[in-house]
């Protein structure tokens, strides 16, 4: 079931075109922008949102275009990377306020904000001032603006960038929680590591347009191709039966090794050929992340059509 | 279910933003008041120190205040009867820029500005939204700067043990061309920020009127024509001076209005 889709977006800043035609769709669930510095995320949020009208294109917001109908942003809950708050007022001030700006009925405006304050735990911070919150907490309070309005879509840009990783961890349950009631996440993130295990449908975003869609395996397999990197420790010559069996490897830190196979199968196969040769093998763990791999991917690209 | 928003947004928007300026305790509107006390006080205490000689022209500023209806002798009460609507205009038009400045200035440099873009209300609504509050804010400035400008001519009054008496024309030129300069320099202040945010920003750091800006400079200007006028056309006669010196002063005010309203783009603050 589409909630929030976007057709032919194009879209960008005074005659600079940042968007190339961009095609989206997302139903209910998790799901995460990727792609490098520059590459449109943030201009696609902001298109997404209502906020910069695309000079081509259409978005949908449960078949409600926010930019012909400004009513239809209410259906959409934005946490920006960084989250204006008034920085004189404290933080439930800050939500009380955003309750007047979103028109929501005088009678439910304390409830939202006492179920928001709950639901993100920011009771201990209620009444302290913006301008004297953490980044995490600061983070938190524009998640917490988000969910004011109980919008069925949420666009986080970065939601646990700079936030340390207790609290980032905390902010990914809640937001699985919000995904697994009903509502569509997108979430734009650089958090390479942490993304793979917070979404399994992942759009990467290059130079404007969908460079590819998928599961972070699948999407390393389009993208990087079916190669594997590994990292292996283990007791006896390692080296040197890697070497007779035809994987050259390349020494990394403290008594590990890394070598590239041709795919997963292959592993299986050289652990039991490692073995054979005598190796006990100690380790064997993937020397990066399918997403890493897509992201480096991309950035190597950037740099070569650069230079 | 989403909750159902009320109706009459724009209400609603304006609504919010008064009760966070009535939260922030009207901080701004203090800070705004304190140069034109202190200037005030000062325009009351240095023709006293001066013994009433002329000085720097004083006395012929004197002469047009008695030209405007002063039936008592004393400079000083002419002084400030000629000063006071200049200060008025001069220093609203400060406190007024100072705070759009820091209200849409600021919370565009904060990203507030997107932020209330991606709410369920249009450019347009947020524009007349916040033309709203800067009407406001320097319609209570001109009426808090007003109240203290009469106190001051009181006092002063009391201390040269004279009495005055204010003929209806300059009432209505006092009271009037102050309040329109001080829309006018909101409407003109309000214009940068809104249309031209990176020149909102330029010489934000030197000392072009309280923390400066290019929003700032413009807002001073109607107010600078009070003074100007205030000065320079008492010749005129109160009718021509009020009309035209008004409608010049509105015209700036109504100016900047429309193109505010019909010029908010959200790609400029989006870009600044």
């Amino acid at each position: 079931m589409s909630v929030l889709s976007g057709v032919d977006l194009h879209a960008g800043y005074r005659g600079r075109t940042v968007l190339h035609g961009v095609d989206l769709d997302f139903g209910p669930g998790l799901h995460l922008l990727l792609g490098p510095n520059g590459a449109g995320k943030t201009t696609l949020f902001r298109v997404l949102a209502g906020v910069l009208p695309p000079s081509r294109g259409r978005v949908l917001i449960q078949g409600r275009d926010p930019h012909a109908r400004p009513e239809a942003k209410r259906l959409v809950g934005v946490a920006a990377h960084r989250p204006a708050l008034a920085p004189r007022l404290s933080a439930a001030d800050n939500l009380r306020y955003w309750t007047r700006v979103l028109a929501l009925p005088a009678a439910d405006r304390d409830r939202r904000v006492r179920e928001v304050i709950d639901l993100l735990d920011l009771g201990s911070i209620a009444d302290q001032r913006a301008d004297t919150l953490s980044r995490g907490q600061t983070q938190r309070v524009g998640l917490a603006k988000a969910l004011l309005a109980e919008p069925p879509v949420l666009l986080l840009d970065e939601p646990t960038a700079a936030v340390d990783p207790a609290v980032a961890a905390r902010l990914r349950d809640q937001l699985r929680g919000l995904a697994a009631a009903g509502h569509t996440i997108l979430v734009s993130t650089h958090e390479l590591a942490e993304a793979s295990d917070l979404a399994d449908d992942v759009t990467v975003l290059h130079r404007g347009r969908v460079a590819a869609r998928g599961a972070p395996s699948t999407l390393r397999e389009q993208l990087v191709g079916h190669g594997y990197r590994l990292r292996l420790r283990g007791t006896g010559d390692l080296a040197g039966a890697l070497r007779r069996l035809g994987y050259p490897a390349e020494p990394a830190t403290h008594d590990r090794l890394l070598v590239d196979v041709p795919d997963e199968d292959t592993v299986e196969t050289l652990v039991a050929d490692l073995v054979r040769a005598g190796v006990g093998i100690r380790e064997v763990t993937p020397a990066g992340n399918a997403l890493e791999d897509v992201y480096l991917h991309l950035q190597e690209g950037a740099s070569a059509d650069a230079g | 279910m989403p909750a159902e928003p009320e109706p009459g947004r724009t209400g609603a928007l304006l609504g919010a933003l008064l009760w966070r300026l009535r939260r922030e305790r009207l901080r701004y509107l203090a800070l705004a008041l304190i140069p034109f006390a202190a200037t005030t006080a000062l325009t009351i205490v240095l023709p006293t120190v001066t013994g009433g000689a002329g000085v720097n022209g004083v006395d012929r500023i004197g002469g047009f205040g008695l030209r405007y209806g002063t039936h008592a002798g004393t400079l000083a009460v002419s002084i400030v009867l000629m000063i006071a609507p200049g200060l008025v205009a001069l220093f609203s038009a400060i406190g007024v820029a100072s705070i759009i400045r820091n209200l849409v200035g600021g919370e565009a440099s904060r990203g507030g500005l997107e932020e209330l873009l991606a709410t369920p209300h249009s450019p347009a609504a947020i524009a007349t939204a916040l033309l709203s509050v800067a009407a406001g804010l320097a319609t209570t400035l001109w009426a808090a700067m007003t109240a203290l400008g009469a106190l001051a001519v009181a006092l002063t009054v009391l201390a040269s043990r004279d009495s005055a008496t204010v003929s209806g024309a300059y009432l209505a030129v006092a009271l009037i061309l102050p309040l329109l300069a001080a829309w006018a320099g909101a409407g003109l202040s309000l214009m940068v920020n809104l249309l031209f945010p990176r020149l909102a920003q330029l010489g934000k750091t030197s000392a072009l009127v309280n923390g400066g800006g290019l929003g700032n400079g413009l807002a001073l200007l109607p107010a600078l024509g009070v003074f100007l006028t205030m000065s320079t056309g008492a010749g005129l006669g109160p009718t021509t001076f009020l009309l035209t010196a008004g409608l010049a002063t509105a015209a700036i005010a109504a100016g900047s209005v429309a193109a505010v309203a019909r010029g908010f783009r959200p790609e400029a603050v989006l870009e600044s």
